[in-house]
């Protein structure tokens, strides 16, 4: 075999005629000089041939299988669309009833914000079950409120879109939504436009009514007050814990509502006489923090002010303790940090936050401790918090503020701009409309709510107490935080 | 530059750069072989990572024994992948090849979607916050567990392509397919391994990723152009290139993280990455053999 193989080598080698061989025939020629009997070899070319030839032919047969045909193509592919068309349809059919009250709430029930979206949308729900219980809108003959949801998937782009199907599917007649600042922000333009009325819950950047929007109307705090209260809750700690403090960190998420809170918070600092040792945003959703903790032990600041959403929440406490990162106080300025989540996705790490909210459970207001009640039975496990009670006060309000239409314009009631003169002339402050921080419900011009306001509450013993201010407080703070290392 | 600062980023880099070296060596496997971009090939991982969390959520297994679990169903399903899906369009325009990939991320991303939901999830384990003090420098327990791991996988991989008769079969196919074909080279099936090969490696990468990392169905979109951006910085068809490209984009990752903006970490991977092509097209360790 040697003999033929040497050989036909031979042979080949005789059928160069020129000197010159490309690489790829020089690559050939080597790698035939090591080849290892898989093809039978003649002494001469022609069996070098056959072989190569039957070689190519089932190299051809491979190449010349084809795949589906036309038609089988087509056929698949309408075998997926249709049935998948068909689902969708029947999904979207949904009958409006005449005496129904059509409330569309874009909310965040995926995505980042998922936990927060759903806890919202807890608290509609059981607002709207206290609301038709007790009679329904009794101005418009005990028509009934129906809320309808979209999942926005915490994406800007997502909300745009869902916002415009909601309105132009169920042509509700109030907005309630769409729980992020970022997120409202984009959904009120497109509910500006159709003219639609926009109530916010808990959205704080004050950008959402500086625009001079005529329709939209937020029940929150903004933005700005927040920043400057969680500088106002530091100082006050300090003062009566007697623990100085010089140096603050503030770290927050780069979307609308953490770049607001933090601007406020960063003009009220020097103001109270504190030094700004770290001040950086961070990617919203950020799946390692480490380079952030990093740099803010480098920084040594005595305080930390933080703006997250849950998920980055849970994170941030994690990284804390991985990367022990001490200070005398964690002062979130709300956000992901009042989701019962936070307490159980970051267990013993979420002890000693705090956390600005607009809304708690333990604030002594009539009524609010039956509401917690029934939740906390229909939903065991999980307390209720913020985003379900400013969300479940809100419905109410809306409630409220459809009756006050009804009054004051009789003949069309649900013209948008009757609803945002109710609006404007309502002025509440008792009932589980402003069962809330604020206890009371009168929008400026702008669309604020000028009695929006927040408390603070700490995380003792994994569940929230409100702690600050002093005189609402149903627990004492504990500060400083103890170090990690002096942690069980 | 602090000293502790910059030790700290530079360990948390390199030690982030082992798992992206996995990965990227799984990805250089299948380019190098096929000549294929895998666009699913963090969505695969992204599989892995759902495995080895619901094996930890619902009976409690370890995401480090689970290895056991997750590398060989990964290897079957990339292995599929090739047998029924790549290799009919072998044959064809280059573009089918991309779209066919393309389609797999796709299904993978929306077939995750549909049966998780977009919510982040995360394994959380005892030693989860663990970190061993080195001065004044913390590792993560879990990191480093998983670095360690993937770096004993990459080295197995390495041995298995320069060593063992099918190792060479692959990089021969890697070399030119028409003569291994002549050589005896089943190279359909070669196909076949290589795909399942660096699918597996994509799988182990997941699985050991997923002890620190959020799980999502879009989280596998990310170590794509990540593996890809190593792949090319080290150089095509280079496996210790793909390697190395690994270890740099994490490091790259983790200063820029630090010294710049942490928003800016990514413009700094990719200003680096750019450089090195200007300045050697080929690549870091250029056109050498596997």
């Amino acid at each position: 075999m040697a003999d033929s193989h040497g050989s036909a080598y031979a042979t080949f080698e005789a059928n160069q005629t020129t000197g010159l061989e490309t690489a790829r025939e020089k690559k050939l020629r080597r790698i035939v000089m090591h080849v290892k009997y898989e093809i039978s070899w003649d002494d001469s070319m022609s069996g070098f041939h056959q072989s190569w030839e039957a070689v190519r032919s089932r190299l051809l047969a491979i190449k010349s299988r084809s795949g589906i045909t036309k038609i089988q193509a087509v056929i698949l592919v309408a075998l997926i669309m249709i049935p998948s068309a068909a689902a969708y349809w029947y999904y979207q059919s949904i009958q409006v009833t005449s005496k129904e009250i059509v409330i569309a709430a874009p909310l965040p029930l995926s995505g980042t914000m998922a936990t927060i979206g759903v806890s919202c949308q807890r608290g509609h729900d059981l607002a709207v079950e206290d609301i038709n219980a007790a009679g329904g809108v009794k101005a418009l003959g005990g028509a009934k409120l129906r809320i309808v949801y979209g999942d926005i998937k915490s994406d800007p782009t997502v909300t745009t879109s869902e916002t415009e199907r909601l309105i132009n599917t169920y042509h509700p007649t109030v907005i309630l939504g769409a729980y992020a600042s970022s997120l409202t922000y984009v959904a009120t333009e497109v509910s500006e436009r159709n003219k639609v009325p926009f109530l916010a819950p808990m959205a704080q950047a004050d950008a959402i009514t500086d625009r001079g929007f005529k329709y939209v109307f937020r029940q929150a705090i903004r933005a700005s007050s927040v920043g400057a209260k969680a500088i106002d809750m530091i100082v006050e700690m300090a003062k009566d814990f007697g623990t100085p403090v010089n140096t603050i960190a503030i770290v927050y998420e780069n979307t609308l509502w953490g770049q607001t809170s933090a601007e406020a918070a960063r003009k009220h600092a020097p103001e109270v006489g504190f030094t700004i040792v770290y001040n950086e945003a961070y990617s919203q959703g950020s799946s390692d923090l480490s380079p952030v903790v990093t740099k803010l032990k480098a920084a040594d600041p005595d305080v930390v002010v933080l703006a997250s959403y849950l998920n980055d929440a849970i994170l941030m406490a994690r990284t804390f303790h991985e990367l022990d990162f001490n200070a005398l106080g964690y002062v979130a300025m709300g956000g992901g940090y009042l989701e019962p989540d936070f307490i159980n996705s970051a267990g013993k790490d979420s002890e000693y936050f705090f956390a600005g909210s607009g809304w708690q459970r333990d604030l002594n207001i009539p009524g609010m401790a039956d509401v917690v009640r029934r939740y906390e039975e229909k939903y065991p496990g999980i307390f209720m918090n913020e985003h379900a009670g400013l969300c479940y006060a809100a419905t109410w309000l809306i409630k409220e503020v459809l009756e006050l239409s009804a009054k004051l314009h009789p003949d069309k009631p649900l013209d948008p701009d009757s609803i945002r003169d109710a609006f404007l002339n309502i002025d509440i402050s008792s009932g589980p409309a402003v069962m809330t921080a604020g206890g009371r419900a009168k929008f400026n011009e702008k669309g604020d709510n000028i009695y929006g306001t927040h408390v603070y509450l700490q995380v003792l013993g994994g569940a929230q107490r409100t702690v600050w201010p002093f005189d609402r407080a149903s627990a004492d703070a504990v500060w400083p935080a103890p170090p990690w290392n002096q942690r069980d | 530059m602090e000293p502790t600062v910059l030790t700290q980023s530079l360990v948390n880099g390199l030690l982030i750069g082992g798992i992206y070296a996995l990965i990227s060596v799984g990805l250089t496997l299948i380019f190098g072989v096929m000549r294929i971009i895998n666009f699913a090939h963090g969505d695969l991982m992204m599989l892995a990572m759902y495995g080895t969390y619901w094996m930890f959520t619902l009976y409690g297994i370890d995401p480090y024994l689970s290895l056991i679990v997750t590398v060989p169903i990964l290897f079957v399903i990339g292995s599929l992948i090739q047998k029924f899906l790549v290799n009919q369009v072998l044959e064809g325009a280059d573009a089918s090849q991309l779209f066919l990939t393309l389609g797999v991320m796709l299904v993978a991303q929306n077939v995750a979607l549909l049966f998780w939901k977009a919510d982040y999830r995360a394994i959380r384990t005892d030693y989860s916050v663990y970190a061993i003090r080195l001065g004044e420098v913390f590792v993560s327990v879990p990191r480093l567990t998983s670095f360690v791991v993937a770096i004993i996988l990459t080295c197995l991989l390495y041995v298995f392509l320069a060593r063992t008769r099918t190792g060479r079969a692959m990089r021969a196919t890697a070399q030119d397919r028409e003569v291994s074909s002549l050589m005896g080279v089943n190279v359909r099936q070669t196909y076949i391994l290589a795909f399942g090969i660096g699918t597996a490696c994509v799988g182990a990468a997941g699985t050991l990723l997923s002890t620190f990392y959020y799980i999502s169905p879009t989280v596998g979109t990310a170590f794509t152009l990540m593996a890809f951006l190593a792949v090319v910085l080290g150089g095509m068809g280079s496996f210790t290139g793909a390697f190395f490209g690994g270890l740099v984009v994490g490091l790259a990752e983790s200063i820029g993280a630090v010294y710049f903006a942490t928003q800016y970490k990514e413009l700094v991977t990719f200003s680096l990455f750019i450089l090195v092509l200007l300045v050697r097209p080929s690549g870091l360790l250029g056109k050498s053999r596997m």
